[in-house]
């Protein structure tokens, strides 16, 4: 089996455009929730915060591309960075391995707030005044209006990185709700382990935050009905949590078999992929069941033969929900043991929000750069820790270091997964 | 400890227009039947699945996992119980992985059209917290469809969606034999589910065919976008003798690409096939390839096509193909059975897998 380092990360986050930007954003504590003041929520408590990529960000952004759809604009950014970084050129490789996220849209979800209007107004033409269309009628309503700007014909992607890297693609995509992050890395790696590729490049994106998922998360009372300061809206392992906070991001990982990268000369390699493991259990739609978290956690230091007090530092899937928070620091306690209270552990939802299936990816990036810079980010947020809890959390960035990342990531549908990251050179 | 070498396939299942059953389909494309209809309102040739060919567990439990497995969940099962019978010998849980692709469920686009569309006092967040059913969103996540067949097959090594479109469904075939030859799990349950059934999925559908002609170019089953679904139990050869099952077929390679030029992509799992030594095909199975690329394929193979009898099911004909591959083969067929998928959009994707008979 073949090494597997990342040499390229690129991201677009409530912290701003470009890894740079999320990191010092971390590492400073700031604080990318905002107040929601673009979907009306009406009567509902929960969702008044959320984290949005920043108005000048995204106004930068819009202006390299106008009229391109936000959801790509966001994703083609972080990939061209991480390209940029792995400076990765054309005719470098045969064929590169792409794995992403969902391809298209839904016609009347809406992946983003402007095609949520967009698909609103196909729903009012077709269905207002209680009218129930025939398949004809919409068939002859799409020919006049054209398609929902939501969705997509096909993937662009493949075609997008053939072009850019001048080779093949071999397409993959996966979901995994909220541990679709770490797994997409954990594909990219095992294909490069295997020898089937020399490349992967991973692009997750989350771009949701419509009317559709607040009214839905409400529905499930998943969301923070926080009211105060957004900063302090997404609490992980606090005693006052009281639910996620919805964000958006993209993510890009560029993945390369560590022998390839050495001989094409890769600037910098920012560490290396350990190993993993996922569980699934069908106990509940929604909450996560302990057994499973845990195991997920030991069979990931076990297949990545990393001992449990090699583990410098965790940075937790932390969501603030109640479950949530309480499961992951009790697994985390029978996995590590006494060595929890050593390490260090960050929780960067509670600056960027719960970006969904980019959140492993964002996080597995912020993971790496502490890695790089012996810092573990703080969780500003928190400052009354949950006795019930009890993790090493501090509200001020400090300095250690760190040779192992254990990166956690939880989703609905019961799904569970683990990623270890660690320094290339084997610390 | 070396890794495993050997997968077999152990189980196929599949529901379709034609009815419930590999064998269904494959009596039907010997006998040049097909199960494609005209819809009058469209005048769009598909094949929808009967309401009787449906299978859903009966026990209690599993009345609320229906709410938000949707119909794609309902067609995975029935699917995923013909390949994996809940009487067999079970898998070991720890060592198993659910693998499904399918895309977003389609039927609850009507749903939500509804809730969004009235113009009252209301909120676009109040309407969709009040009108519509508990979990509605997990049904639009094509993970919910995964979590369901690993909670059927009892799965605990994860599971994950594969949301593919037309002809990637091969990468799911192809990512399952990287799990067992990662040695990452012993077994692997591959489903593949296409719904496209609705009328205005298939609106925006036929809207997109008139745009960018991704479905018109599609050749011998030119539109006929359908419904149904396959799935396939794939194992080392070592763990079905563990487990006392009888495998099919041996799975002997399964790659999938894309690149922009036309043919590009063929020929790069062409010299994956040359590479990794395949032996010529006996039979090639072309769901929605044209003539001329499935002559090429085959050389002086015989070619089959399903999609003439079940219409194209883009989520589903890699599974579907691999599942009449494997009865083929333990049925009789002495050569290697070789499966193309293909798809006429943008990036061009090919999939190709090699089957051969169990020595």
């Amino acid at each position: 089996m073949r090494a597997v380092v990342v040499t390229g990360m690129g991201s677009v986050t409530p912290l701003g455009a470009g890894v740079s930007a999320l990191w010092e954003g971390l590492v400073a504590g700031r604080s990318g929730l905002a107040r929601n003041t673009e979907v009306d929520m009406g009567s509902l408590r929960g969702g008044a915060v959320w984290g949005p990529v920043p108005d000048d960000v995204r106004a930068r952004l819009r202006a390299t591309a106008p009229g391109a759809p936000w959801a790509n604009l966001m994703l083609r950014t972080a990939l061209e960075e991480g390209l940029q970084d792995a400076a990765l050129e054309k005719g470098q490789v045969d064929v590169a391995l792409l794995v992403t996220t969902q391809s298209t849209g839904n016609l009347f979800v809406g992946g983003n707030r402007q095609s949520f209007t967009d698909a609103q107004g196909h729903a009012r033409a077709l269905f207002g005044g209680g009218r129930s269309p025939s398949a004809a009628e919409a068939f002859a309503h799409f020919v006049a209006a054209g398609p929902p700007t939501g969705v997509q014909a096909f993937s662009p992607w493949p075609a997008w990185l053939g072009d850019r890297l001048g080779c093949a693609t071999s397409p993959l995509t996966v979901e995994a709700t909220c541990a679709t992050g770490v797994r997409a890395i954990a594909e990219g790696a095992r294909a490069i382990a295997l020898g089937q590729v020399d490349v992967a490049v991973v692009g997750l994106l989350s771009a949701r935050m419509t009317p559709y998922f607040i009214g839905s998360y409400n529905q499930m009372g998943a969301l923070s009905r926080h009211v105060g300061a957004p900063q302090d809206a997404c609490r992980p392992f606090d005693a006052r949590r009281d639910g996620m906070v919805v964000g958006e991001a993209a993510a890009c990982l560029v993945l390369e078999a560590q022998d390839f990268a050495a001989r094409r000369g890769a600037p910098r390699v920012h560490g290396r992929v350990l190993g993993w493991a996922f569980s699934s259990d069908g106990a509940h739609p929604t909450a996560p069941e302990y057994a499973q978290v845990e195991r997920t956690l030991a069979l990931a230091l076990q297949r990545a033969q990393v001992p449990p007090d090699r583990v410098d530092l965790v940075s937790a899937h932390g969501t603030s929900t109640r479950l949530n928070d309480s499961l992951e620091a009790k697994a985390l306690r029978a996995v590590l043991g006494a060595h929890l209270d050593a390490v260090g552990l960050t929780a960067n939802k509670s600056a960027l929000g719960h970006s969904s299936i980019a959140a492993g990816a964002v996080e597995s990036i912020a993971g790496l750069m502490a890695l790089r810079h012996g810092v573990v980010p703080p969780v500003a947020s928190s400052t009354q820790l949950d006795p019930a809890c009890f993790v090493p959390l501090r509200t001020e960035a400090y300095t250690r270091r760190v040779d192992v990342v254990m990166k956690n990531a939880f989703g609905f549908g019961a799904q569970y997964g683990c990623l270890l990251l660690g320094r290339a050179d084997g610390g | 400890m070396s890794a495993p070498s050997s997968f077999v396939i152990t189980g196929v299942g599949a529901v379709t227009g034609l009815g419930l059953g590999v064998d269904v389909v494959a009596q039907a494309l010997a006998e040049g039947r097909s199960a494609l209809r005209v819809d009058d309102g469209l005048q769009l040739v598909r094949a929808s699945v009967a309401a009787a060919d449906l299978r859903w567990p009966q026990e209690a439990r599993w009345k609320d996992q229906r709410k938000y497995a949707g119909r794609a969940g309902v067609l995975a099962l029935t699917a995923v119980d013909q390949a994996l019978p809940p009487e067999g010998p079970p898998v070991d849980a720890e060592r198993t992985v659910s693998v499904v692709c399918v895309e977003p469920d389609a039927t609850e686009w009507r749903a939500l059209a509804q809730v969004i569309a009235p113009d009252d006092e209301r909120t676009p967040a109040e309407r969709v917290f009040e009108d519509m059913d508990d979990f509605h969103i997990l049904r639009t996540l094509t993970a919910s469809v995964a979590q369901v067949v690993a909670m059927r097959v009892k799965s605990r090594n994860g599971t994950l969606a594969v949301p593919t479109p037309s002809a990637r469904g091969m990468a799911g075939l192809a990512l399952a034999r990287s799990l067992l030859a990662f040695g990452e799990a012993d077994t692997v349950v591959l489903a593949g589910v296409s719904q496209a059934l609705v009328e205005y999925e298939l609106a925006v559908r036929r809207r997109r065919a008139l745009t960018c002609e991704a479905l018109d170019a599609v050749g011998d089953a030119n539109g006929t976008a359908s419904e149904g679904a396959a799935a396939l139990v794939v194992e080392t050869q070592e763990q079905a003798q563990r487990r006392g099952v009888r495998p099919l077929a041996r799975l002997r390679g399964a790659c999938s690409f894309a690149a922009r030029r036309r043919g590009e992509a063929l020929e790069l799992g062409l010299s994956t096939a040359r590479r990794e030594g395949w032996p010529r095909p006996h039979v090639l199975i072309a769901p929605a390839a044209p003539s001329d690329v499935s002559s090429q394929v085959a050389g002086g193979g015989a070619v089959l096509n399903p999609s003439r009898a079940v219409g194209m099911l883009p989520q589903a004909d890699a599974v579907l193909a691999t599942c009449l591959g494997a009865r083929a083969l333990s049925g009789g067929v002495v050569g290697p059975v070789w499966l193309l998928t293909w798809a006429d959009t943008e990036d061009g994707p090919v999939g190709l897998a090699c089957l051969e008979p169990v020595s």
